[in-house]
């Protein structure tokens, strides 16, 4: 079986390793570049501590909090679209086109309405009531395309999910309109995927609550192997089916919520990357969770490296470019899908 | 076609005639009252005289005359529009859930909107109409084409991801755009998508149009009924379906983009109407047509009317309305489309 052999563990290893040092890589670049360019050397001295103060303040205080962001945003989409599309068995399910993010945003959008302008919230409000909104919107979706006896339809899921971010844009707009000039670019940023959150204090609710929410996922690996099996097979190899999946479900919420309160609203990396990664390492999720992680990173560092370097004559949100560069991606998935 | 032959027979051409003729008194009801109601309640007669007997010392009279009539003249042209395109789209497409917002239509023209906005500061009407039929061009001719891909052809299911997708990519342009000029708030105001802006000279210039494009849709409509029945019975009967087809889009690009520049993208009108009036009058599109002209212009009236009311004196734009109606809609006809599929 050539295929197997393709796909052994040893490979899928090689393969993460090298995304691991692609992804370093792209960091150092990306510490390097920007408005003021830092040699590598600059930033070698920075790291070890004999940095000038000017030279420290970029780096720990602008470069070093985004690139972090940046890594975390990608991670959660990444995986969180993995589980989904193991679980939906969908390979066109994503946070994005089963409007969860959408319902997030729209919770992130009542917050900047309603509380941000009374002044006084902490840090981790905005990716709470993400994760609420986002809960709502996978529940509503549950609820609609629910039929009883059957399996779930995978198309009738991502219509339904379809439809319902139309709703969720219909309320965008309605409050929007409320906004005044500085609510409204915030927003139109936000939406646009700005990675506005780099700040250390969001790092530190982002960072662990990504980390312990990974931690779980790869434990639950090998559940998702054999669910992805199909629901009754699973049953019969003795998996508590509807626990183990309201577990993963809540667990991917959980993640891209994350992600789209500090990071934006990234319609594609939940989707493209675990495609990728089931392309490098095949279908064994203890090799394509990991690697679904990485290649979201990277697509998002990539993508934000390119804004940040590449004059476009603005200061363009990193979800742009990454709307751009990776729509014939998912066109083509699109084409090739059944 | 799950209707037949009889029950096409008996929906036929009498009670297609009767149907137009509720649908027009209640399009004139409905007209009367979008003038005299809004922020501040105005006697018919009044109305009346503001058109008849204009004068100008008048308040009441300087409003009816330059916002209300205007605006729901702009109404009618707009919902009588989309809701042509959502069934000639869904007779010649035979995808239940084709809908110019769906498909990404109004996206590409949002983005050409957005561009001479940006770029044409000295721009007339007319010119920004053809950059938007343009923009709407090019968003539909890559939805279809990327759809139109893969073995089974072109699915429901792969045309709305198409369409989102496109969607996607130009909301990505227009956003670019917009952050880049600062248009935020404009094209916000915009894309909300309200007819209160309407003026007698912008309308003038969508008027003939509007025209002739829905006498084209009109005359085209026995053609889209023999497509409807299948691309293949349709070349076995002797059409040429590929002009049909070409002639139809050409009218859809027209339309939408009249109506993307007078009211901005509105999504779900051109879902809902043909399948309302495929209730009324059956299956055949000479019927369907120009039923769906007239309500789809009844019902946009009526949720401008609605919009101006339910939280006065405030405005709710009417694609927040057509949202809250055609998102249950559009996920019941998901469901029944699922059902026929399996």
């Amino acid at each position: 079986m050539r295929k197997q052999q393709r796909f052994s563990i040893k490979h899928g290893i090689n393969v993460i390793l090298i995304m691991l040092v692609l992804m370093l890589i792209i960091a150092v670049i990306s510490i390097n570049s920007g408005k003021m360019n830092l040699s590598p050397m600059e930033v070698l001295n920075v790291i070890l501590g004999k940095g000038t103060d000017r030279e420290n303040l970029i780096v720990f205080e602008f470069r070093l909090p985004r690139i972090i962001l940046a890594v975390l945003v990608g991670i959660g989409m990444g995986i969180s679209g993995c589980i989904m599309q193991s679980l939906l068995r969908n390979d066109m399910a994503s946070p994005g086109t089963l409007g969860i993010s959408s319902g997030s945003g729209l919770f992130v959008l009542i917050f900047v309405v309603f509380i941000a302008s009374k002044g006084s919230y902490s840090a981790i409000t905005l990716p709470l009531l993400a994760f609420i909104g986002g809960l709502t919107a996978a529940a509503l979706i549950y609820l609609l395309s629910y039929r009883k006896g059957k399996d779930i339809s995978p198309t009738g899921l991502i219509l339904t999910g379809v439809a319902l971010s139309s709703g969720y844009g219909a309320v965008t707009t309605l409050l929007t309109l409320k906004l005044d000039q500085n609510q409204m670019e915030f927003i139109q940023r936000w939406s646009a995927g700005s990675l506005w959150g780099d700040d250390w204090k969001y790092l530190a609710i982002l960072g662990p609550w990504t980390l312990i929410l990974c931690i779980y996922v790869f434990y639950k690996s090998r559940m998702l192997n054999t669910l992805h099996l199909g629901n009754q097979t699973a049953t019969g190899l003795g998996l508590a089916v509807k626990a183990e999946f309201l577990g993963l479900s809540i667990a991917a919420v959980a993640l891209s919520s994350g992600s789209v309160s500090l990071g934006g609203n990234f319609f594609f990396v939940g989707m493209i990357s675990p495609h990728m990664a089931r392309k490098l390492v095949g279908p064994n999720h203890k090799l394509l969770l990991p690697a679904s992680c990485f290649s979201g990173a990277i697509i998002v560092l990539l993508a934000d490296t390119i804004t940040r370097t590449i004059s476009l004559g603005t200061d363009v949100p990193t979800g742009i470019v990454i709307t751009v560069l990776s729509t014939p991606y998912f066109l083509y998935l699109l084409a090739k899908a059944n | 076609m799950e209707h037949s032959h009889t029950k096409q027979q008996r929906k036929g051409s009498a009670n297609f005639a009767l149907i137009m003729l509720a649908g027009l008194g209640l399009l004139v009801f409905m007209t009367a009252s979008s003038i005299s109601f809004g922020a501040a309640n105005m006697r018919l007669a009044t109305a009346w005289e503001a058109v008849f007997r204009f004068d100008p010392n008048i308040t009441e009279h300087q409003i009816i005359r330059t916002l209300r009539f205007p605006r729901t003249v702009a109404d009618i042209i707009v919902g009588c529009s989309l809701a042509i395109c959502g069934a000639l789209m869904q007779g010649t497409t035979r995808n239940p859930l084709a809908d110019s917002g769906l498909m990404g239509i109004s996206s590409g023209a949002t983005f050409a909107m957005a561009l001479c906005m940006a770029f044409l500061p000295s721009r007339t009407y007319g010119q920004v109409m053809l950059f938007a039929c343009l923009g709407a061009a090019l968003a539909t001719g890559m939805t279809y084409f990327i759809a139109s891909f893969g073995r089974r052809g072109m699915t429901p299911q792969r045309l709305v991801l198409a369409g989102i997708s496109i969607s996607m990519l130009f909301a990505a342009f227009s956003q670019y755009i917009s952050i880049r000029y600062k248009l935020g708030q404009a094209l916000a105001y915009w894309t909300a998508g309200g007819t209160a802006g309407a003026k007698w000279s912008e309308l003038a210039v969508v008027a003939p149009f509007f025209a002739a494009a829905v006498l084209a849709s009109l005359a085209l409509s026995p053609s889209v009924t023999v497509l409807s029945l299948g691309e293949d019975v349709a070349m076995g009967l002797g059409l040429k379906t590929g002009f049909v087809k070409g002639i139809s889009t050409i009218i859809v690009l027209v339309l939408t983009g009249l109506s993307v520049i007078v009211v901005g993208p509105v999504g779900f009108v051109g879902l809902i109407t043909p399948h309302i009036v495929r209730y009324m009058v059956g299956v055949d599109y000479r019927y369907i047509i120009p039923a769906s002209g007239l309500y789809g212009a009844l019902l946009t009236v009526f949720a401008d009317l609605a919009g101006r009311l339910i939280n006065k004196p405030y405005e709710t734009p009417i694609s927040v309305i057509f949202a809250v109606v055609g998102v249950p809609y559009f996920l019941f006809l998901a469901r029944k489309q699922r059902r026929e599929f399996e």
